[in-house]
């Protein structure tokens, strides 16, 4: 009796391969997931550098985790002098050129958003995970990671992963063509168990300096009738909530629409408000935005989404 | 990135001598606003800069948008600086830096990364610079050259000297005095009438 | 333009020249074009000897600082087509409440012709506690406060704040570009509308 090879069968081989293939898109996952952590939790300080648009400027970071709680400070080494220091949720932005600084306070966030996305089943359809060759950077090995986006409608990602930390030593973002967008790259980093608080101080003198702070923003998410009709598969409201926008008499309703990945903000103006957003389309570095008057109201999209994205969206608003 | 016996220091920007002063009170009036005085500190370090930036980016009008990025770069971060170094120490980092980006940016290595030298000014370039611009643009800086060479030869001796002292050493006015022997007065007014002699021959060309 | 002028200004860019002598010719500089083209003539000299001049055009680079110095629109201005191009603006991709303050710094102090933004002596100091205040009600982080009668160009601010909001939801990937286009040296924007100008009281 002739013996049947396991490898001759058509039925277990398609199901190897299916179990291959979802197996390096758990990995791929668990890659995502161990980076999300990484930015956050490890105590780390680097160099780096950040492109767009042709035009690339020269940072350092200082990132510190301490009893859970987390701060970092980021400052240009290109002569604009700004630093950004962070403590858990509060935030100083330092303007030399300026002479301002910024405070940014907690804001409580709709409890539909998730504080720390964890890169779930949810995205597959949308995206494709796929793991790569392994490369050097700044001196380290890493895994290069790809999440390429299985539509037209989102932005991809090229992610080289740190394999000792899941660390993205260098992230590109990619638009639906392929083409790079914008990229982060890391020309030095070193990881420390302890880093201490007084390297997260700001070092530029700001006496004199004017301290500004954004307006009081209210929540009444459960007030919000409108609705997006038409969005890109696995784009789900997270947020619904009412903003007061600076130098507005009036509140804006603001929409918030998630892939897991990209987000896309739909601001819906009152109709007594006198608009200064102009219709059409406007671009900003990688995030778009489209802008129409639907039926006396000024609707706003912006997200890191190509463009037909953000003017779907907007286009479908309903009231429900 | 080269190999490893080899220590990748940092340039340190050879100070102009005698210059801490003046660039001081310059940058503090940029910082009120005076566009005029960032204008003259420009003036001051357009061409060591560019210089400096070709050694990074060897076409030259390339070079030129990367030396306008730095300068405009500095403008915007005059606010910050402190003088804790002097004005031309600064500048010129951000000029390296500015030209090192503009490198990664374009994919490509800065070509001089592997410099094992304290001062990259000492570095000759490998290509001929003017090599890079179109014949006619040639003309006219050859032109400004040959004019300046004419005039520096047919100079008084105590002139010429005084002004090459000045130009190409670097000396101060004060150290000239000493080599030449006379008083700081008078190797101000050799280095003017030096000055104004060659510029009868170049204004008209520009 | 008298030899005693021209003097000076030879000695002024060796550094050589006495700091009384430098005050006077530095205010002279200010309304003098004549005056800065003989300083850039003298050192071009000093250039040419040294091998350093690069180009055909000597004065191409700083006429070129100048203008972009210089190049915002004029005070009055036809409002732009329906079709808003904003090139220069960093990007508020990414993450965190960080990168509404972020979008703040970039475009609506950044655009805003030098205009104070409040008066000083009210800012947090460094060794302060992050929780430091100004004493009135703080202003919007977007529209100055206070502005000159000068025209002042502006962007569109109201979109500048939807950014600003929206990039708080938005992914934690991409946390580090946000930041990194807050302090990253970036480019003036170009003007996309002008405002006359007026003024803005706290709280306004």
């Amino acid at each position: 009796m002739r013996r049947r090879s396991i490898l001759g069968h058509p039925v277990l081989l398609v199901t190897l391969a299916l179990v291959a293939v979802d197996a390096s898109a758990q990995e791929a996952r668990s890659w995502l997931d161990k980076m999300n952590r990484a930015v956050e939790e490890l105590n780390y300080q680097g160099t780096f550098v950040h492109v767009l648009e042709g035009n690339a400027e020269t940072l350092r970071i200082i990132h510190r985790r301490e009893g859970g709680r987390t701060s970092e400070r980021i400052e240009s080494l290109d002569g604009a002098g700004r630093e950004i220091i962070r403590h858990d949720n509060q935030v100083q932005c330092i303007l030399p050129d300026r002479r301002v600084i910024l405070l940014e306070e907690p804001k409580d966030l709709s409890p539909l958003v998730s504080a720390l996305p964890s890169y779930s089943d949810e995205i597959e359809p949308h995206y494709a995970l796929d793991l790569h060759a392994i490369a050097r950077v700044a001196n380290r090995t890493t895994q290069i990671l790809e999440i390429k986006p299985r539509d037209a409608f989102r932005y991809g990602y090229m992610l080289w992963l740190d394999q000792e930390t899941a660390m993205p030593l260098k992230s590109q973002l990619l638009d639906d063509q392929g083409a790079i967008v914008e990229q982060i790259l890391f020309t030095s980093i070193d990881f420390h168990s302890q880093i201490p608080a007084q390297a997260i101080a700001a070092t530029i003198d700001t006496t004199g300096f004017t301290t500004l702070r954004p307006p009081e923003s209210s929540q009444l998410a459960a007030d919000i009738p409108w609705r997006a009709g038409k969005v890109p598969g696995g784009f789900k409201l997270s947020v619904a909530t009412q903003s007061q926008i600076a130098g507005s008499e009036y509140p804006v309703e603001h929409l918030v629409y998630s892939d897991g990945l990209a987000t896309v903000s739909v601001f819906i103006e009152d109709p007594h408000t006198r608009s200064e957003v102009s219709e059409g389309f406007s671009k900003m570095g990688s995030t778009n935005a489209f802008s129409l008057t639907l039926r006396g109201r000024k609707v706003t999209a912006v997200g890191e989404v190509p463009r037909q994205t953000v003017r779907t969206i907007a286009s479908s608003l309903v009231a429900e | 990135m080269g190999s490893t016996d080899k220590r990748l220091t940092e340039p340190v920007a050879r100070q102009p001598a005698g210059s801490g002063a003046s660039d001081l009170a310059l940058i503090k009036r940029v910082q009120q606003g005076d566009k005029s005085a960032f204008d003259l500190l420009v003036i001051k370090y357009q061409h060591k800069i560019l210089k400096l930036i070709m050694r990074y980016v060897r076409d030259s009008s390339e070079a030129m948008d990367v030396a306008q990025e730095a300068f405009l770069k500095a403008y915007r971060a005059a606010p910050s600086f402190r003088g804790d170094s002097a004005f031309y120490t600064w500048l010129y980092r951000i000029a390296i830096n500015t030209a090192k980006n503009h490198l990664v940016a374009a994919g490509r290595r800065p070509a001089h990364y592997n410099l094992d030298t304290q001062d990259p000014e000492q570095v000759e370039v490998l290509t001929d610079l003017r090599d890079l611009d179109t014949p006619e643009g040639l003309a006219q800086s050859e032109e400004i050259r040959e004019a300046i060479n004419r005039a520096i030869r047919e100079l008084p001796e105590e002139l010429r000297t005084a002004i090459l002292l000045r130009e190409i050493e670097g000396m101060s006015y004060e150290e000239i005095a000493q080599t030449m022997e006379c008083p700081v007065g008078t190797v101000r007014s050799r280095i003017f009438r030096a000055r104004e002699a060659i510029d009868r021959e170049i204004a008209p060309l520009l | 333009m008298t030899e005693q002028f021209n003097d000076q200004i030879s000695a002024f860019i060796d550094d050589e020249l006495p700091d009384e002598e430098s005050a006077f010719l530095l205010r002279r500089f200010e309304r003098d074009a004549d005056a800065r083209s003989r300083a850039a003539r003298y050192t071009m000299i000093g250039a040419a000897l040294r091998d350093e001049l690069v180009g055909s055009d000597p004065e191409i680079l700083r006429r070129r600082i100048a203008a972009a110095l210089t190049g915002t629109a004029p005070a009055a201005q036809q409002r732009p087509a329906a079709r808003v191009q904003w090139r220069y603006f960093r990007p508020v991709v990414g993450v965190g409440i960080a990168a509404t303050v972020a979008v703040a710094a970039i475009v609506g102090l950044r655009a805003v012709n030098f205009a104070r933004v409040g008066a000083p002596g009210g800012a947090a100091t460094l060794n302060a506690p992050l929780q430091a205040r100004t004493p009135e009600p703080p202003p919007s982080y977007v529209v100055p406060r206070e502005v000159s009668d000068a025209p002042v160009i502006a962007p569109a601010v109201r979109l500048t704040n939807y950014v600003m909001h929206h990039s708080e939801y938005a992914s934690r990937l991409n946390r580090l570009p946000v930041h990194s286009n807050v302090v990253g040296a970036g480019e003036l924007l170009p003007p996309v509308e002008t405002v006359p100008a007026k003024r803005e009281t706290a709280g306004e």
